[in-house]
């Protein structure tokens, strides 16, 4: 056997003979078994991720107020939310700070606090119409009461990103969290070998379509993520040298677990948001499954220096996900302390869940409607 | 016995000198954490306390008798196992090594090595360190 389909993965779900492992275990079993056994045993690989991303928010649609209001200005729990869509829609976008409590409450807080059942207050007012002609509202409502709540992420699920350090003589407070003073110490973001689009850097997989595993909900990759790099220098195993490509993801908010839902607050900087996401990638064939196979000493990250101030940043070293797991990096003869923003235990439980929900048949792969380009360069804003 | 202690001087204890006493009088080995004092020496001092229980015992009511107010800290900071992802962040923050990752990554909290700075607090994303006993004081 030289490939397989995603039918025939179907359709082992369906009778339960499946084989899936998680993106961990893959790299120890080629390694123990080589990759021609593993190629005939395994069908389903399970990718996973769990980490601070700002490009989020969700759709909300409340239902009509009687009479009926065209909400123009509109506030959840004090975050304005956008006006700019029809009557009852809105979207909140998870950086938006609170007008009272600043970044310390934000959008991805009024995410969190309805996935977990809370009650959240909607204050909108609009200047009054024929057809619309209340001015104001104000009512508590939950998850459960409104008609479409989805979560979007116009980008997520960066194919590699930046280790972020700061040689400057002043703390950087930024969404790489704080950084210290003199090199004190280098957080990093992705799960590494866990993490979804290093496992099929040539979007073999991951395409528009693909069936995802989204804060235990089903969702959908809706598009290529905004920023989407893929024509990015690679290095001699296909993996971005800088960001690469990105993902945007849809589903639905009613169905998600607040257990795979985070608001994340850097101090400095201001409000982001966690969610925890899954996806399977088919093993179609042995290149594929090279590429599934490589592990954390084989992944690399620049470390950048976040304490320029312009776009192109210097790089400073180029380390691999061991490296930095093992809690500290050797940059010019200094142990510098590295930490993880993204939770590589949350990741390894989502990648587990996907795991039992393909196992046990309810999650079957959707094969992509489309695949993405790996031409496409990202650019800066107009000069 | 090995225990911190937040102990509160109000204006009019600045002439007595207490932690002379603490360690001459009773022998006790005092390791400075955090100390703030304003102009008219009213302020708080967070140290750690080593020496034997019924000396540490007998310097509280010495403190006590001096107007001078003492509290065992236990604990610095508290995390909110529901609220914490155990992302691992507030480590690379954590100078003194209270906070680690294990190497199934979970987060460690040794409260013995907390030096009460704080930091961590401010760094965590998910807002799960809470009780930073000393925060207000100093």
């Amino acid at each position: 056997m030289n490939k397989r389909t995603y039918e025939e993965i179907n359709e082992k779900i369906r009778t339960g003979e499946v084989v899936v492992v998680s993106a961990e275990e893959i790299v120890d079993l080629v390694k123990e078994k080589g990759l021609d056994e593993v190629f005939e045993e395994v069908d389903v690989v399970t990718t996973a991720t769990f980490g601070p991303m700002c490009s989020s928010g969700a759709f909300l649609n409340f239902g009509h107020s009687d009479p009926q209001i065209r909400m123009e200005k509109i506030t959840i729990n004090n975050v304005p939310a956008n006006g700019g869509l029809a009557a009852v829609d809105t979207f909140v976008g998870a950086t938006e700070e609170s007008i009272t409590e600043g970044y310390e409450y934000g959008g991805a807080h009024v995410i969190y606090d309805l996935v977990r059942g809370k009650e959240v207050e909607l204050h909108a007012t609009g200047k009054g119409t024929d057809c619309y002609p209340n001015k104001e509202i104000r009512q508590k409502v939950r998850l459960e009461d409104l008609n479409e709540a989805y979560l979007y992420n116009p980008r997520n699920c960066y194919q590699n990103y930046n280790a972020a350090i700061n040689t400057s003589a002043e703390h950087k407070y930024t969404y790489m969290g704080m950084l210290k003073k003199n090199r004190g110490n280098i957080n990093y973001s992705t799960t590494g070998t866990l993490s979804p689009l290093l496992n099929d850097p040539y979007y073999r997989t991951i395409g528009m379509g693909t069936r995802i595993w989204f804060a235990g909900a089903v969702g959908y990759v809706a598009w290529e993520g905004t920023q989407f790099n893929s024509a990015t220098d690679r290095d001699e195993n296909g993996i971005p040298l800088g960001g690469g490509a990105t993902l945007a993801l849809v589903g639905d908010l009613k169905q998600m677990d607040p257990a795979y839902i985070r608001p994340a607050v850097f101090e400095g900087y201001g409000t982001s948001f966690s969610v925890g996401v899954g996806i399977p990638i088919p093993v179609l064939d042995k290149a594929l499954l090279k590429q599934l196979a490589i592990s954390n000493d084989d992944l690399y990250q620049n470390v950048v220096d976040y304490s320029i101030p312009r776009r192109s940043k210097p790089v400073l070293k180029r380390v691999s996900y061991s490296e930095l797991r093992s809690g500290s990096v050797d940059i010019d003869g200094k142990q510098v302390k590295t930490a993880p923003l993204s939770s590589l235990k949350k990741a390894r439980e989502i990648a587990n869940k996907l795991k039992v929900a393909i196992e046990t048949g309810e999650f079957l792969l959707q094969e992509p409607i489309k695949l993405f380009s790996t031409e496409n360069k990202t650019k800066g804003m107009r000069d | 016995m090995k225990s911190k202690l937040l102990i509160t001087f109000p204006n009019s204890t600045g002439d007595k000198p207490i932690v002379y006493n603490l360690i001459k009088k009773y022998d006790l080995e005092l390791n400075i954490i955090k100390a703030s004092f304003d102009f008219n020496f009213q302020g708080t001092l967070f140290v750690e306390v080593d020496g034997r229980s019924e000396d540490i015992a007998k310097a509280l009511e010495f403190i006590e008798s001096e107007g001078v107010v003492a509290d065992f800290i236990s604990s610095t900071i508290s995390v909110d196992e529901k609220e914490c992802v155990e992302c691992g962040v507030c480590t690379s923050a954590c100078q003194s090594q209270a906070l680690t990752l294990t190497e199934d990554q979970s987060l460690l909290f040794h409260n013995n090595r907390c030096v009460g700075c704080n930091l961590c607090i401010k760094v965590c994303p998910s807002r799960a360190i809470r009780n930073g006993v000393i925060s207000n004081a100093i």
